[in-house]
């Protein structure tokens, strides 16, 4: 179980992250994190990689300080918890080809004899769908997806226990996204895998986590099951992010729900409620009153003073029913 | 404003990764390259601004600009058009920042090479950055102190600051969330209409291409599969390559369809 806890993380005067927990449980198990640009999912990554100090809170490995480790222990959970970055470019070495990178992986870790690495190597590329001749190139000589892959190929190397997919497949066209997300998929139920996945593609969050968190300029609005939350959302920015999902078929679309403004630096957030600014729904109180992380019902959670009010279907029946889903998002949508 | 691609290739070595018999792009249009990853949808636009070269690759065959072959120009002419009449918005936005240079200075020094005084340089900086929806006190920061997708916007920022006449953007909504992609397919329809900029737009997400674009190629090793009207095309797709894209879009289930 990894879990963080009242995490902040402070750059200079931004405080990117304020106070946010999540719990991990035990694989397999998904949790998503999706949010606004610039709202702080990277950063809790990076925090829990320990890649940057903390403010304040603290990352549990099994009820384990994450800062505190130290040598075996440490290395123990470097090969337990594995990350693909973002921006695959700037976490790949540039002077080494991509065999020897991930043979790299295998020896520190010692997860293969060395006689198997190059079986090894080939068998992880063709997982993510690269051919073995993408060994002998070096990063620059690959597309933006190849990159992206190799960058996978190399977490799942060690066969972690715990992994952090920070927009794993952004790149990616759709069938070699479908790929990697079936690959996903496996491990979970062979390995056991936990894993956050951090995405702006809600479709894929929905695929592959059973829990889903939604994040606003450093602090989660909003958590439940993901079913529930894609299908109720409560909060009035995760039912707009809701609604902005673009479809192929036109048929489909909807009338996207407009967030006017710019997100505030997080350097200056506004006082009482982050969102105020933007929410067609702010009234005197979501100015003066910080409203906190409530459970709504069951397991779904909110940080809104106006849920109540402004999902009665929701509350009444306890988010599930045909009538909610009737009601949400589209109808209560067409009130902004 | 047209530009035309005949007979375009793209070589490592013997390794040919893009070959383009004919695309065009006309005034005001926004034709969208989709396709495999690896299919060479980078590489084309890197070819048409004249940095495939510079990465090792051999380029045949025409790209004109209003009828001036852009293939085989000095690089020094090039710069010119690069920024000047044509902007591209790279795939990595980070690693295409100059790592030591604040945002601000990179805007003043592209804006400035391109004609504009120290003031004006400013406020288009500012503007520009107000329109894809980011706190002008971003221009302080160092580009590794942003976010992926404020990255991401800094990058469209720029390119639309240097007011080209065409835009080639390389996935320039892939790290978004969706209200704030919202926003940004809004600005570069915008732009086409008031400045009436072409763009080449490259993307995965075919909902998003079915949304802003008015025709679409696809590619696979190299080729283009298919071309044409995009909803056409995203709708009764001809070739098999294409029907299996289409095929695999994660959608939301209707359970949470809403
Ligand atoms: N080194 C830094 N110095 C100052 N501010 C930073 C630094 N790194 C990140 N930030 C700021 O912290 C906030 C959170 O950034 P983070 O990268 O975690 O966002 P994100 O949710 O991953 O966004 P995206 O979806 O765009 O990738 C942003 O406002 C960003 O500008
Ligand atoms: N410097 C290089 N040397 C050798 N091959 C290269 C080099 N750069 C790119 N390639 C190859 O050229 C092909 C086309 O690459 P390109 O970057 O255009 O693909 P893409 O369609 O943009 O893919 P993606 O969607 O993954 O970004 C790929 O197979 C890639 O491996
Ligand atoms: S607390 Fe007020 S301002 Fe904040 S989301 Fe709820 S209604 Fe909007
Ligand atoms: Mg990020
Ligand atoms: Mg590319």
């Amino acid at each position: 179980m990894l879990e963080v806890r009242a995490l902040h993380v402070v750059f200079e005067s931004v405080h990117a992250v304020d106070g946010v927990s999540l719990t991990l449980p035990a694989g397999p198990f998904g949790l998503g994190i999706v949010g606004e640009s610039g709202s702080g999912k990277t950063t809790i990554a990076r925090a829990v990689m320990r890649l940057i100090p903390l403010a304040g809170g603290s990352v549990l490995l099994d009820g384990h300080d994450v800062f505190r480790l130290r040598g075996g222990a440490l290395r123990a959970y470097r090969r337990a918890v594995q990350i693909v970055f973002q921006d695959a470019d700037s976490t790949l070495d540039p002077r080494m080809r991509v065999g020897p990178a991930i043979r790299e992986a295998l020896r520190v870790h010692r997860v293969v004899s060395r006689d198997e690495f190059g079986h090894r190597v080939d068998e992880l590329l063709e997982e993510v769908g690269l051919e073995s001749a993408t060994s002998s190139r070096f990063p620059h000589e690959l597309s933006g997806g190849q990159r992206q892959r190799v960058a996978i190929a190399r977490a799942l190397a060690v066969e972690p226990r715990t992994l952090i997919l920070d927009e794993p497949t952004s790149a990616l066209d759709v069938t070699v996204q479908a790929r990697i997300l079936r690959l996903i998929a496996e491990l979970r139920e062979k390995r056991q895998l936990a894993y956050f996945l951090i995405s702006h593609n809600l479709a894929v969050v929905q695929q592959l986590c059973e829990e889903a968190a939604v994040l606003y300029l450093g602090q989660v609005i909003e958590q439940g099951p993901t079913g529930q939350l894609l299908s109720s959302p409560a909060h009035p920015y995760t039912r707009a992010l809701r609604s902005a999902v673009p479809e192929i078929d036109i048929a489909d679309r909807r009338a996207r729900v407009v967030v006017p403004g710019i997100v505030p630096d997080p350097a200056h957030p506004p006082a009482g409620c982050r969102f105020n600014p933007r929410c067609p729904f702010v009234v005197q109180r979501c100015r003066e009153e910080t409203p906190l992380l409530r459970r709504l019902w069951a397991e779904h959670s909110v940080a809104c003073h106006r849920a109540e009010e402004l999902n009665p279907v929701l509350v009444s029946h306890g988010g599930r029913g045909q009538d909610a889903l009737g009601q949400t998002p589209d109808n209560l949508g067409s009130i902004f | 404003m047209t530009l035309e691609i005949r007979n375009l290739t793209v070589s490592f070595d013997s390794r040919r990764v893009v070959d383009i018999d004919s695309l065009e792009l006309g005034d005001a249009e926004i034709v969208a390259l989709a396709g495999e990853s690896g299919s060479g949808k980078s590489m084309t636009a890197l070819a048409v601004v004249g940095l495939a070269s510079t990465k090792g690759a051999t380029v045949a065959g025409s790209i004109k600009l209003d009828g001036t072959e852009l293939i085989g120009m000095p690089q020094s002419e090039l710069r010119a058009i690069r920024g000047g009449r044509i902007s591209m918005i790279f795939q990595s936005p980070v690693s295409s920042f100059d790592p030591v240079f604040r945002i601000g200075t990179i805007f003043r020094g592209a804006l400035q090479l391109h004609g504009a005084s120290r003031a004006e340089a400013r406020d288009r900086a500012a503007e520009a950055m107000r329109g894809v929806m980011l706190a002008p006190e971003l221009l302080d920061r160092y580009p590794h102190q942003l976010s992926g997708g404020q990255a991401q916007r800094v990058a469209i920022a720029l390119a639309i600051a240097l007011r080209c006449e065409v835009l080639l953007a390389d996935e320039p909504t892939s790290a978004l969330d969706v209200t704030v992609q919202g926003e940004i397919l809004e600005l570069l329809r915008r732009l086409r209409e008031q400045e009436r900029m072409a763009i080449l737009f490259i993307s995965h997400d075919l909902a998003v291409v079915a949304e802003l674009c008015d025709r679409v190629a696809v590619m696979r090793m190299g080729r283009i599969v298919e071309v044409g009207p995009a909803a056409e095309v995203l709708r009764a797709p001809s070739d098999p390559y294409t029907r299996e894209l289409i095929a695999s879009v994660p959608k939301l289930t209707s359970a949470a369809a809403g």
